[in-house]
């Protein structure tokens, strides 16, 4: 684990089928180890900025690269062994185990014999177990079905699976845009620790302004498709804001 | 947002006892409803649905038995159905004082007068002959004799279900968007898939008994691969329509595509694929009886026999039997469906 994996996006833009620009000429780096906010409305091109770093959504123009390897459809695979990612939604598959959920954050390196049985070797299930245990479940939550946890419980099971992958960049799609104001900050506290631990660096899409105060280095805020304001924390203000969400700037 | 108040009229809006409502039909609903009762009046017509109805309206109610042929016919029928045949008799050839060690179980013999009619040799009349033979009547024999074919019967149902889950599991993947390798592979196998479903279980039979011979191996592989065209589309469709949440997650974690069919969509679609299989499993038995009738073994076999010597009380032991294990499936794959989900 020698150094983290820096992300470089150089002007990238998204259209999609139908010509909607979900992105247009967005630059913006993440170092090693930081954790960057990404603010702005809905529809602003959060979602699909994020998506475009692992792959999930091609970018029509510019260059998204992960550690020096350029992202498009024949890799794929090594930028995904970097990457993780935690959804909105959490996405765990709801009628399987909370343990399989987690481990699938794994897949990528199973054996396809032990893939067709579900046949998870004992030391990935222990390191899922503590996994599980630095997420703040315990024992009985290991074989009950994701979709019998709450909202927050799920998250937090995505936010595992999401470290099982050992990933040095971690993306986070609104991870807690559907939860309450406390949990919220427990979810963005665990992960800011987990990966501080791991050096791994995060990039987060927020609409909550306090919570990106409370918990990111950085802020990158997007508006209509393109990125309207970044810096650091201490110099996102009022001012900043209101040019970001209010309406009489656009 | 703003945009809403800047294009919304001024006026204020109607109190709730002014909006105007609309009527729960109209004359379009009227004449639509009338064409379709006339279409399938005419349609019942030309069917003989009309006849039917008169006769069985008058069977019932005159009960005339003398009337026309269904009155006639279900009178036979009704009686001869009732009562059940439990026992199997057979004519004993040799002296039952010598079989009287080794009987089957249960089993007795029965002296029983028997009216013959013969020509007699001199006068070319027929005269009734009374004559006096041993029979061996076991009480539950044919009984026995039932649930041996039920079991070869349920053994043709589960066999062919099996047969159809290994062939359209492959199908399925390879029908379902998203995870066909091609647009034209796709379309092959679902191609494939409606054939397999439009030939009917007994058409496929009458040919595979030509090909296998009489027995249940003909009667397992039409069960199999009608059901494989059935189970084929519906696990396709089931593929497509699981969550893509999870898929897309599995995905980014960089797991393939075969990984994520099997830990985002099986979880997904394993309960409904149950019930699929419960009800492919009671109608492949259900239909074992029914492939019987061309020779595809099973219970069927026996049915048509039965039928053909006009025996409606061993036809109507059958019928029960196979009615049971229906039922008794039913109870099963409620069960299972209770467990599964």
């Amino acid at each position: 684990m020698s150094g983290g994996v820096r992300v470089d996006l150089q002007d990238v833009s998204v259209i999609y089928k139908g010509g909607v620009v979900a992105l247009q000429g967005v630059s913006l780096a993440v170092e090693p180890g930081e954790f960057v906010a990404l603010l702005g409305p809905s529809g602003s091109g959060k979602s699909t900025l994020l998506r475009t770093i692992n792959g999930l959504v091609p970018y029509t123009n510019g260059e998204v690269s992960v550690g020096g390897v350029r992202v498009g459809p024949r890799t794929w695979k090594v930028v995904r062994a970097e990457v993780a990612m935690v959804f909105q939604t959490a996405a765990l598959v709801p009628r399987a185990t909370v343990l399989d959920n987690v481990l699938a954050g794994a897949l990528r390196g199973l054996d396809p014999w032990r893939a067709a049985l579900g046949w998870w070797p004992l030391a990935w299930r222990q390191e899922a177990c503590a996994l599980l245990a630095e997420v703040g479940l315990r024992e009985d939550h290991l074989y009950r079905k994701a979709l019998s946890l709450s909202g927050g419980e799920q998250q937090r099971v995505g936010i595992a699976r999401a470290f099982m992958a050992k990933p040095k960049v971690l993306l986070a799609d609104e991870p807690v845009a559907s939860l309450d104001p406390t949990t919220s900050r427990d979810v963005l506290a665990l992960i800011r620790r987990l990966a501080a631990d791991r050096k791994c660096a995060v990039l987060c899409s927020l609409h909550q302004m306090d919570l990106a105060r409370a918990y990111a280095d950085r802020v990158v805020a997007l508006r209509a498709a393109t990125v309207r304001w970044c810096g650091v924390m201490e110099n996102f203000d009022e001012g900043v804001q209101a040019k970001i969400f209010d309406h009489e700037h656009n | 947002m703003s945009t809403i108040e800047e294009t919304s009229p001024p006026t204020r809006p109607r109190g709730a006892e002014e909006w105007s409502l609309r009527a729960p039909f109209r004359a379009a609903h009227v004449v639509i409803f009338a064409v379709v009762a006339g279409l399938l009046a005419w349609s019942a017509e030309r069917q003989g649905l009309d006849n039917a109805a008169w006769e069985t309206l008058r069977a019932v109610t005159f009960n005339e038995v003398e009337g026309g042929g269904l009155g006639r016919a279900s009178s036979r029928l009704a009686s001869g159905f009732w009562p059940l045949q439990l026992a199997e008799v057979s004519e004993l050839r040799e002296d039952p004082n010598k079989l009287i060690d080794d009987m089957p179980w249960l089993a007795r013999i029965e002296s029983r007068e028997r009216t013959r009619m013969r020509v007699d040799p001199d006068t070319l009349e027929t005269v009734s002959v009374v004559e006096i033979e041993n029979v061996m009547v076991e009480p539950f024999g044919y009984a026995w004799r039932i649930g041996a074919r039920m079991l070869e019967t349920l053994e043709m149902g589960v066999q062919a279900t099996l047969l159809g889950i290994v062939l359209s599991v492959p199908l399925a993947v390879l029908g379902a968007r998203g995870y066909a390798p091609g647009w034209g592979v796709r379309h092959a196998a679902r191609a494939l898939v409606a054939f397999l479903r439009a030939v009917p279980e007994l058409v496929s039979a009458l040919f595979l008994v030509l090909a296998y011979g009489f027995g249940p191996t003909a009667g397992i592989l039409a069960l199999g691969l009608h059901c494989t065209g059935f189970l084929g589309k519906f696990f396709a469709e089931e593929i497509e329509h699981a969550d893509k949440a999870p898929q897309e997650a599995l995905a980014a974690h960089g797991a393939g595509r075969l990984k994520v069919l099997r830990f985002a969509v099986w979880p997904q679609v394993m309960p409904h694929y149950l019930g699929y299989v419960c009800y492919v499993l009671d109608r492949n038995v259900r239909m074992a009886t029914v492939v019987g009738l061309v020779g595809a073994g099973g219970i069927g076999q026996e049915l048509k026999g039965r039928y053909d010597l006009f025996q409606f009380g061993h036809v109507s032991t059958i019928l029960l039997a196979i009615f049971i294990v229906v039922l008794a499936l039913d109870q099963v794959s409620a069960w299972v469906r209770t467990r599964a989900s």
